[in-house]
């Protein structure tokens, strides 16, 4: 059995305590940016949700800047969300 | 006896479980595969779905699931005797409490991160998603009934305490501004928590607030209306973190006094078989949940936990460590409390009047002490500790009820679309069920949707391993003890507590109305169970013959 190094243990309590406390706060702040571009995606982009926009030229403007984005937040807006998931927070 | 040999009973029961069963199921049952894909690799979206190390999880998960029940429900089983309690924390983690939290984030790893509800409506039937819903609701309006009165009776009790508690309401408030918003360094937001939360605990005994324990009920119900109002970062998630540092101060003193002073245990190891509550089983099984099974935990693990999982070898580090770290704590509740009293009647006597919070504040306090703290500090960390912890419970229990609310009644009465409508409506049933009810007998009934919500979470990894043609046995057995336990306590508080006083006369106004309405919610609770139970057992048929009818053409093929 190998014996776990004083270096390995720093970084295995480092790891701990960043998730124990620092990961609800993490958790918020991810959200809370999340919303604000969810937000701004829907405003631009809400074509691609069924949503009828007027902006399409500017739409199409800013659509290279959101093209890595634009399969989660799609997945993120449409799918089932379950009552539950408030007790992810 | 020396309250060491409970600590030996723990460590065995810590290396059968971690290290010898949960590697076999993980290995055999459910062929753990670090090569297949998880939820969070396949549906990366930043924050739901988010791969994250195993050892932040394990920390993230553990701060999930230890709140004040793992402390609390071990006090309370004390009257049965230490050695019960003790037995059934560690029979229980071994056998039912980590294979819950394990293979319920594995079944969910395994599909699509789905969570509790869904997966019901997949494994099971439709209509078992709502008595999910339900369980939860009753499970949160109890607790938050149990909690309420907790806390109440510990402000009003223990003048020390008002302050400290303030103190760390306006704490919060200040972390939220200076991490969310001043963007100020983490570490130093820290520091000032600390020292403005220690300070407010050691200047309570200097200041302190005396008030009736109505009054303390109302600045409860005010906190509560704002706790679920207010937005996440502003005060919810800052408390939670501050309060951290209070609880695990308190636990990891407790756990280093309780190893230097290696006190004997002064309780009686086994104490009448039944007390006031009722007979060892089947109330002891739901009297402790937490740090034994608790069907919270199913929802944490199903939810949060396995949409973040990397590799399907974490799972088992990550949940059935956190279980065994949370059934540390409770062993070290009951060995604090175990050793602090001088005798039975004195720890019945405290317990009677001032409730499970005093107890703790004095056998932690006595841990402490053995440090070499001054004794009313001490005393006060042990009853702010707990305090702060039911409040962070409080929190996210109204929080749930708001959107509950919104979306169970939200369609037939516009107005309770209203968030504050619906934080209202919450905070009035609370008040009234703490007003008119017993709290011993709401913290039984809570325990029992807490463990219906656990046979539930069984009742799936069984039907899931079932559909997949895998050994279940080892699931279901408990399952069955869980289920037939917990509605046999639900059973017997209903029947034999709530109610007899009611149709003897012994009771008049509103506690009449406080005792049946709360023996009406055991009565659903119990007939919600044999809904779930009849939709289980259709749903293993199906799976059964679809295994059968399988084998079959699979023999017909070699033939």
């Amino acid at each position: 059995m190998a014996y776990p190094s004083p270096k390995k243990f720093w970084h295995w309590l480092k790891d701990f305590l960043s998730g124990f406390l620092f990961g609800g706060l993490i958790r918020t702040a991810r959200e809370e940016k999340q919303g604000y571009q969810d937000l701004f995606m829907v405003l631009t982009l809400g074509q691609m949700l069924g949503i009828p926009l007027m902006g399409n030229y500017y739409a199409l403007r800013l659509l290279p800047f959101q093209v890595k984005e634009l399969s989660a937040w799609q997945r993120r807006l449409l799918r089932d969300q379950d009552l539950l998931e408030l007790f992810a927070e | 006896m020396n309250s060491l040999v409970v600590l030996l009973f723990w460590a065995i029961i810590v290396g059968l479980g971690y290290f010898v069963y949960s590697k076999w199921v993980n290995q055999n049952i459910f062929e753990a595969d670090p090569n297949r894909a998880t939820p969070a690799k396949m549906y990366l979206d930043g924050v739901d779905y988010m791969p994250a190390n195993k050892t932040v999880l394990f920390g993230f998960q553990l701060n999930s699931i230890a709140g004040a029940a793992p402390i609390i429900g071990p006090i309370i089983a004390l009257q049965w005797g230490w050695l019960p309690a003790v037995l059934w924390l560690g029979f229980g983690v071994l056998l039912i409490g980590w294979v819950q939290d394990y293979s319920i984030c594995m079944v969910s790893v395994k599909n699509d991160g789905d969570t509790l509800g869904a997966l019901s409506y997949k494994l099971i039937s439709p209509r078992s998603r709502a008595i999910l819903l339900a369980f939860i609701y009753f499970y949160l309006l109890l607790l938050a009934t149990a909690f309420g009165d907790v806390i109440s009776k510990g402000l009003s009790g223990n003048a020390a305490l008002p302050l400290p508690m303030l103190v760390a309401v306006g704490t919060a408030f200040l972390v939220g501004h200076l991490i969310y918003r001043s963007r100020v360094n983490i570490l130093l937001t820290t520091l000032v928590a600390i020292v403005l939360i220690f300070g407010g605990i050691a200047l309570g005994n200097y200041l302190p607030i005396r008030a009736s324990y109505n009054v303390m009920l109302v600045a409860l119900c005010i906190f509560a209306y704002f706790g679920a109002t207010l937005p996440v970062w502003q005060f919810i998630q800052p408390y939670n973190y501050a309060s951290v540092y209070v609880t695990y101060f308190g636990i990891i003193t407790g756990i280093i006094g309780v190893l230097i002073s290696a006190k004997p245990m002064t309780l009686p190891a086994v104490g009448s078989f039944n007390i006031g509550l009722g007979p060892l089983w089947p109330m002891m099984f739901v009297t402790i949940a937490c740090g034994a099974i608790s069907g919270w935990h199913s929802l944490v693990s199903s939810i949060g936990t396995s949409r973040q999982i990397e590799n399907e070898l974490d799972v088992r580090p990550v949940t059935s460590g956190a279980m065994f770290a949370e059934f540390t704590i409770s062993v070290i509740a009951v060995i604090v409390c175990a050793t602090a009293f001088t005798s039975n009647a004195d720890y019945l006597a405290q317990l009677k009047a001032a409730g499970p919070v005093a107890i703790f504040t004095t056998g932690l306090g006595g841990a402490i002490t053995s440090l070499g703290f001054p004794a009313t500090f001490a005393q006060s960390v042990g009853g702010a500790m707990i305090l702060i912890l039911a409040l962070t419970t409080i929190n996210l229990v109204f929080r749930f009820m708001k959107v509950a609310t919104v979306e169970l009644l939200g369609g037939k009465v516009p107005l309770a679309r209203n968030q504050h409508v619906a934080v209202l409506i919450a905070v009035i049933i609370t008040f009234f069920l703490i007003k008119t009810g017993y709290w011993l007998y709401i913290w039984v009934l809570f325990g029992g949707a807490n463990q219906l919500m656990a046979s539930l979470a069984l009742l799936l990894v069984t039907l899931y391993l079932a559909s997949t043609a895998k050994n279940y046995r080892f699931i279901l057995y408990p399952m069955f003890f869980m289920y037939i336990s917990t509605v046999a306590a639900i059973f017997y508080t209903a029947f034999f507590k709530l109610l007899p006083p009611v149709f003897s006369g012994q009771l008049t106004g509103v506690k009449t109305v406080g005792h049946v309405l709360s023996a009406t919610f055991g009565v659903l609770l119990i007939v919600l169970a044999l809904i779930l139970a009849y939709d289980g057992y259709q749903a293993f048929k199906k799976y059964r013959a679809a295994n059968a009818a399988l084998r079959l053409a699979e023999a017909g093929k070699t033939h």
